[in-house]
């Protein structure tokens, strides 16, 4: 774990079960925005069909649906919220079918509420 | 079909044989010597068993693609056993297993020499068999129990060290479980085993010749080989205890360790070598073998034992697991525990309602 820029970063590895790989994530976080999340391990090829950009962020929440603030707990929503997109990565792998739950529409980039710091 | 199925048969046959024999001698006052001996323990030893696994453990090695190394000999790792002609000494890591068999001594209240050497020598061809089918080459047999290493050149320190553990674990399973119901009938306790395994690196282990002359074999001088048998012996009944290097290397998920605890449940010993001088604290760990063996994908347990299961099968077993869960996700009944796995068991965080997006 390391803070810089006002970006507090932390790295870790989730494997929840049933799944057959070892997933290493960073999580960077500015007080009040949505942390941006990525995958650096193993290396997956980026798809909207798996909700992930090409920087290998994952897009976890559909904006509209809920407002990021700064009371919001990265543990109670951001961790189990990448639990989940593991389990569901790991059924996409076998049916090639995303059966999470998905937003209705895709939005525009200025609609992400990503502090600019953590946008590379 | 029990993978050790064919080694639980032989064990159930010599006790059959141990009491028709006894009740035979019973009926047959003056008779000399023991017909279990004339009629069934030559038998046993005459059949030629090799270092191929038996047909049952064979369909293991089929259904999860292991690869045995049928072809060696005790005390003969191939990738080494040249330097016994030589006085060179070779650095190469190494994944050292010290498997002990506890309490046979209690098969000798019971049961006739002959059907305790037909029941010894099967437990330890099963432990052999089961290291073999993991790649493991055995270097030592001492007593009841097996010495055996697991790596070489080309293999992977991982898959070495995983193979090791899963070895071990199987074999656990087979005495806690499979020869536990066998010798329960006739009120025969405590046979278990204790297993110690430890890794050394490259830098850490040197395989030099040992011995003089026509007495020598080939072995390994290491830290860590002298930590493995010492970790055998802090092993609790049908425990595993593994060094720090093993849990590194493997990188499973860490609530299959645990420190290593007395009868009374305290840590007394942590660290199973301590350097304080040079800053070395090395720390032993329990192995949870028995939740290690579930997580496995071609091992299910069924009434009668560990039973292969195909590949195909594996991963439609995974699949459905992982709709179960992702059924949770959207019902709405879904908890994250401390290990980020998700369930229904109401522990840790609730999952919270939300839609993946993407954005163009």
């Amino acid at each position: 774990m390391r803070y810089k820029n006002n970006v507090l970063i932390c790295t870790g590895t989730l494997q929840p079960e049933g799944c057959t790989e070892r997933y290493k994530i960073k999580i960077e976080y500015v007080v009040g925005f949505e942390p941006k999340t990525t995958i650096t391990k193993p290396d997956i090829f980026p798809s909207k069909h798996i909700h992930m950009y090409k920087d290998h962020s994952l897009c976890l929440h559909y904006p509209p649906d809920m407002r990021w603030n700064e009371k919001i707990k990265i543990y109670e929503y951001t961790i189990p919220w990448i639990s989940e997109w593991i389990v569901l990565y790991e059924i996409y792998k076998i049916t090639g079918k995303w059966e999470g739950k998905e937003s209705p529409v895709h939005i525009r980039e200025s609609d992400k509420n990503i502090n600019v710091d953590v946008i590379d | 079909m029990n993978i050790y199925d064919n080694y639980l048969s032989a064990i159930r046959e010599a006790i059959d044989r141990d009491k028709n024999s006894k009740n035979l001698n019973k009926g047959l006052s003056g008779f000399q010597g023991s017909l279990n001996e004339t009629v069934g323990t030559r038998a046993y030893f005459e059949k030629k068993v090799d270092m191929t696994p038996l047909p049952s453990f064979l369909n293991l090695i089929n259904t999860a693609g292991l690869k045995a190394n049928v072809n060696q000999k005790l005390g003969e790792h191939p990738d080494f056993k040249r330097l016994k002609d030589t006085n060179q000494t070779e650095k190469h890591y190494i994944v050292s297993v010290f498997i002990d068999i506890k309490g046979s001594t209690n098969l000798f209240k019971e049961y006739d020499l002959e059907t305790i050497a037909v029941i010894t020598n099967t437990i330890q061809r099963a432990a052999i068999h089961t290291c073999v089918a993991f790649g493991g080459y055995i270097h030592r047999l001492q007593g009841d129990g097996v010495f055996v290493y697991f790596g070489g050149k080309g293999v992977d320190k991982k898959d070495a060290n995983l193979k090791a553990i899963t070895a071990a674990s199987m074999f656990s399973y087979f005495v806690k479980n499979d020869l536990k119901k066998i010798f329960d009938q006739d009120g025969i306790e405590d046979i278990s085993t204790r297993i110690g395994i430890d890794f050394g690196d490259d830098e850490k282990v040197i395989w030099a010749k040992a011995g003089i002359g026509e007495c020598c074999e080939i072995t390994t001088y290491s830290l860590h080989t002298n930590l493995a048998s010492k970790m055998q012996s802090h092993a609790k009944s049908n425990g595993i205890v593994i060094g720090e290097f093993v849990k590194n290397k493997t990188q499973l998920s860490d609530d299959l360790f645990s420190l290593v605890t007395d009868s009374q449940g305290n840590v007394t010993k942590r660290y199973i070598f301590e350097d304080r001088k040079n800053g070395f604290l090395y720390t032993q760990y329990e192995f949870n073998w028995s939740k290690y063996l579930r997580s496995l994908p071609y091992l299910r347990e069924e009434g009668d034992g560990l039973v292969p299961v195909s590949k195909e099968d594996a991963e439609r077993e995974r699949l459905n697991k992982l709709r179960q869960t992702a059924g949770l996700v959207s019902g709405g009944n879904a908890f994250t525990d401390s290990l980020r796995n998700i369930s229904s068991g109401g522990t840790g965080v609730k999952n919270q309602p939300h839609r993946f997006h993407y954005e163009e």
